[in-house]
């Protein structure tokens, strides 16, 4: 068990968002099978005030959780290498923690996009008095309870790694990867050379603003808006982690090789970290609440002038945010070029 | 029920275990008009201001608002409408260690993004109502008329589009109901949709200002002669 | 639904921050002044205690990593079963040398003698060591001493007794600064010959082997040859392990401190909760709610109320922590946790360690606070006016 204060706050705002959590889901399973929209009796007056309360609770536990997993990313990128022994970033931290830190990453970012779904559903739900979308919201803030144990869960496993005294070999990791061990970044290397995945970051951090300007203009609701936003966000996904890795990180490391997506957290490279990655949660929420909008305005027609703005809103959202994304990532290689007149490749 | 106003229909309260309160009622309280409601004490006067004004809930029939069903509305929504009611309670319901003034202005403190214009305003329906229109005083200084003058211009101070009354004049003297129907008057004219509750002779016997004056049975709203 | 001819009835807020309910909550906060003042006063003392911990984690954090920065790469000891043995420093040097990649090995005399108050750290000096020794300090001769601003004689101030294998009196020639950092605190460098008498160690010998390598971040990857290359079992530290081991004792020191601070924190939201439920005031919500306030303008009052209590109680405290710990001349509280009997060294602190400090400490006991009144506050925004109201006084 690790002591590091950081840990200790992570696991406070984990707490708390848990006994908040409970508070609501209590409420939520005795809501839900008492819910009658058409009656007036005092049960359901009651189901409508203890849902509201939910309401608050749930936007309390995306706070608390938000916050701890930006201090689980501080933690890992800047303040526990110096604990493990032989890690220079979060990448050494990580292979301390094994499976089960990478693990809690991933589902607290699942939980958070979860509960980010909740939050537009109950937005949308919000513009209208009839409550069309009262159960779905409830079911969702529920759904979301298994993630969050197995969060906490990973997190409890991934925690004690960090007493450890056995090195870790931070940096032979990335180039186990490079060298051919690791197939996914085996074959996106052999795939496109770093120019070509940086060229291909900007593409579709371009498509993405477009699109995103498109939807925030026009708002559609069809279902072909559905299926070219999802495909859109998981190209511009794969294009823009890889780009990171292989094409923007030598200009921000300012060496060859070096495909380390946790280094750019690292104070000695101002962070950037943050903006790069904060802008791509930033797109990703507001492309997934473009989506929720979409699909509640093509199942709910009285909702659809609702769910129509939302998704407008979204996709201003997105367009901006990817605009950002663009410009940030950019900036690095068109110092480098102005500074040195050539290209790293 | 595109109407206009605030309209009940077959509108019911009970307390659960006990007989109905109000049954199948049917109304109508049209914008810039002001009504009656005359009845006997505890028939249910107050009861059916509530309703109309979204603090209860009937357990049967709805409550129109503007051709919007709001009594069916969850209660969230109901909160929000509300701020569109201004109500005198039967019993006043002020804050007794807040000064006047801070009483006045305690409806519009969630919505107000400057006090100065809210200030003047209650200023100067303080005045209207003869009291000080600084309204430094501690509630507790004043009597009950002034008090109940203070709970007629906290339900004006929002300029509400429905005005719901409960004995607004039951501690007044003549020349303090006057200066009330006065504004009543004005908030009628202002469009807004005025309903009092009271047993009052002053105001059964004004002429002028109530449009309709109904009388109020368990289950009917019949005209008051 | 349909127009709505009058302005303020159209009001219909959602934005969280409303100057108008601030200036209220205030207001309101003032209508208990005994109970605020408390409240205030009482998180203001728990952020400090917090904030004290973590900035002592943060400044000895500091300290161990400039420390050691000037330490060299890796330390070989020599080891037997009873623990650590003097080694032949000769011998140790030329083997080590023969290892590639390693540089300037140096043997060292050092240890741990009883001085006059309490235990010393005793270092040799001689000629032929490159040391850098603050202006106007010569190099001690034999029977003579440079001490550290910790370390004074018992009745001549000039003169320290130490007692080792053999007890001898030095003269003191002069004192190392305080500016040098904490680890000349306790520290006296004396002549070779003196620390040797002292530590009984014999004719070349030595208390360990210094020696720096060709590249720091890999000296790991030299362990096996340098363990090889020398003839008897040894211990090998490098300067990095040091460093993690350091940090990692740091941090857990500070985390059992952290978790002492629990049960004032715990005490405090009690009362929160407490005073938040008998002084619910449960009529004049249900009034505020009559008169068109909504749950959520309820939830924003008692949040409103909360960080006006919180953020200043919890900067204060923060601050108070900060000149606690480095307002010139403030000697109590190391002399406190660490017994020093002199004034303490000079504390350092990064700007980035400053801020993560203050960010934990509000993280600590901001978060339970304010959920304690977020607690309090569901409550009333969940009221229903209606009962409230005909449920009487």
């Amino acid at each position: 068990m690790t002591w590091h204060p950081t840990a200790l706050a992570i696991w406070l705002l984990d707490i708390t968002a848990w006994l908040i959590y409970i508070g609501a889901a209590w409420r939520l399973l005795r809501i839900l099978p008492n819910w009658q929209p058409l009656s007036l009796d005092a049960r359901q007056l009651w189901c409508e005030r203890a849902l509201e309360l939910t309401r608050y609770q749930g936007r309390w536990v995306v706070l608390l959780l938000a916050a701890a997993f930006v201090l689980l990313l501080i933690g890992i990128s800047n303040l526990w290498p110096s604990l493990v022994p032989g890690a220079m970033c979060g990448t050494g931290v990580l292979q301390a923690m094994g499976a089960p830190g990478a693990r809690t990453l991933l589902y607290r970012a699942l939980t958070l996009g979860m509960l980010y779904i909740w939050l537009v559903v109950v937005q949308i739900d919000g513009c209208r008095p009839e409550g069309w979308l009262s159960l779905l919201q409830a079911r969702l803030l529920l759904m979301a309870s298994p993630l969050m144990v197995l969060g906490t869960w990973s997190l409890a496993q991934a925690l004690p790694a960090l007493t450890t005294e056995v090195p870790v070999s931070c940096c032979a990791v990335l180039y186990d990867q490079v060298g051919g061990q690791g197939w996914v970044t085996a074959w996106t290397t052999d795939l496109l050379s770093s120019r070509a995945w940086f060229w291909s970051c900007m593409a579709a951090s371009g498509a993405m603003t477009t699109w995103g300007g498109l939807q925030g203009w026009c708002g559609r609701i069809g279902k072909g808006v559905l299926a070219i936003s999802s495909g859109l966000l998981l190209l511009w996904l794969v294009a823009a982690l890889n780009g990171l890795k292989f094409g923007i990180a030598p200009y921000v490391y300012e060496v060859l090789g070096h495909p380390c997506p946790w280094c750019f957290f690292l104070t000695a490279h101002h962070a950037v970290g943050f903006v790069f990655y904060g802008l791509m949660a930033a797109v990703t929420c507001e492309a997934l609440a473009g989506l929720v909008a979409v699909s509640v305005g093509r199942h709910y027609p009285v909702l659809s002038q609702d769910a129509r703005q939302r998704s407008q809103r979204a996709g201003r959202h997105v367009m901006w945010s990817s605009l950002l994304f663009w410009a940030s990532t950019a900036a690095p290689v068109v110092v480098w070029r102005m500074r040195f007149g050539g290209w790293i490749d | 029920m595109h109407l206009s106003g605030l309209v009940c229909h077959q509108l019911g309260f009970a307390r659960p275990g006990r007989k109905p309160v109000l049954d199948m009622l049917q109304a109508r309280f049209a914008p810039g008009q002001a009504t009656l409601i005359s009845a006997p004490t505890g028939t249910g006067k107050s009861t059916l201001l509530h309703l109309l004004g979204g603090l209860l809930r009937p357990t049967s029939g709805e409550v129109w608002a503007d051709g919007q069903p709001v009594s069916r509305w969850p209660a969230p929504h109901r909160d929000r409408w509300r701020r569109q009611v201004g109500m005198v309670f039967q019993h006043l319901n002020l804050v007794p260690d807040l000064s006047v003034m801070e009483n006045v202005l305690l409806p519009c403190i969630p919505t107000a993004s400057s006090y100065t214009a809210l200030i003047q305003r209650a200023g100067a329906l303080l005045k209207q109502l003869d009291l000080p229109a600084a309204g430094r005083e501690s509630l507790q200084t004043l009597s009950g008329g002034e008090r109940q003058r203070v709970a007629i211009v906290r339900a004006l101070i929002t300029r509400p589009r429905f005005l719901l009354m409960d004995e607004p004049t039951s501690f007044q003297d003549d020349d303090g109901t006057a200066s009330l129907l006065i504004l009543l008057a004005e908030a009628a004219a202002d469009d807004a949709c005025v309903v009092v509750c009271s047993h009052d002779v002053r105001l059964r016997d004004e002429t002028r200002l109530f449009g309709q004056k109904l009388r109020l049975h368990p289950s009917r709203l019949e005209p008051d002669p | 639904m349909t127009e709505m001819p009058h302005a303020m009835s159209q009001a219909t807020h959602r934005k969280f921050w409303s100057p108008a309910l601030a200036s209220w909550a205030a207001r309101d906060l003032m209508r208990q002044p005994a109970f605020t003042l408390v409240l205030f006063v009482a998180l203001a003392a728990v952020t400090a205690l917090a904030a004290l911990v973590l900035l002592l984690q943060q400044t000895l954090a500091t300290a161990s990593t400039r420390l050691l920065e000037q330490a060299p790469h890796v330390v070989v000891r020599r080891v037997g079963a009873g623990g650590w043995l003097p080694l032949d420093a000769k011998a140790a040097r030329t083997r080590a040398v023969s290892v590639v990649g390693v540089l300037r090995p140096r043997a060292r005399m050092w240890g741990v003698v009883s001085g006059p108050q309490g235990a010393v750290t005793l270092m040799a000096v001689d000629g032929r060591d490159d040391i850098n020794l603050p202006s106007g300090c010569s190099l001690p001769q034999p029977g003579q001493a440079l001490a550290g601003p910790g370390v004074s004689g018992d009745e001549r101030p000039d003169h320290i007794s130490l007692n080792g294998s053999v007890s001898r009196e030095l003269t003191v020639i002069g004192r190392l600064p305080r500016s040098a950092g904490s680890v000349v605190h306790d520290l006296v460098v004396a002549h070779a010959e003196d620390v040797r008498a002292l530590l009984g160690l014999g004719p070349g010998q030595a208390s360990d082997l210094a020696l720096d390598v060709f590249h720091p971040d890999e000296a790991g990857a030299l362990l096996p040859e340098l363990a090889a290359a020398l003839d008897w079992p040894v211990q090998i530290t490098t300067r990095q392990e040091q460093l993690g081991r350091h940090l990692a004792h740091i941090s857990r020191a500070t985390g059992m401190a952290c978790l002492g601070i629990g049960p004032l924190l715990l005490a405090i939201l009690s009362v929160v909760v407490a005073v938040g439920i008998w002084g619910r005031r449960n009529w004049e919500t249900g009034v505020l709610r009559a008169v068109g306030w909504t749950g959520a303008d309820m939830l924003r009052l008692h949040l409103y109320r909360g960080l006006l209590v919180g953020l200043p109680a919890m900067a204060i405290g923060t601050l108070t922590a900060h000149l606690l710990l480095f307002w010139p001349g403030m000697t109590w509280v190391p002399q406190l946790l660490f017994g020093w009997s002199g004034p303490p060294p000079g504390f350092y602190l990064s700007s980035t360690g400053s801020a993560g400090a203050w960010l934990l400490s509000m993280v600590m006991v901001g978060v339970p606070f304010m959920a304690a009144v977020f607690w309090t506050g569901w409550r009333a925004a969940g009221a229903d006016p209606g009962d409230i109201l005909e449920g009487g006084r």
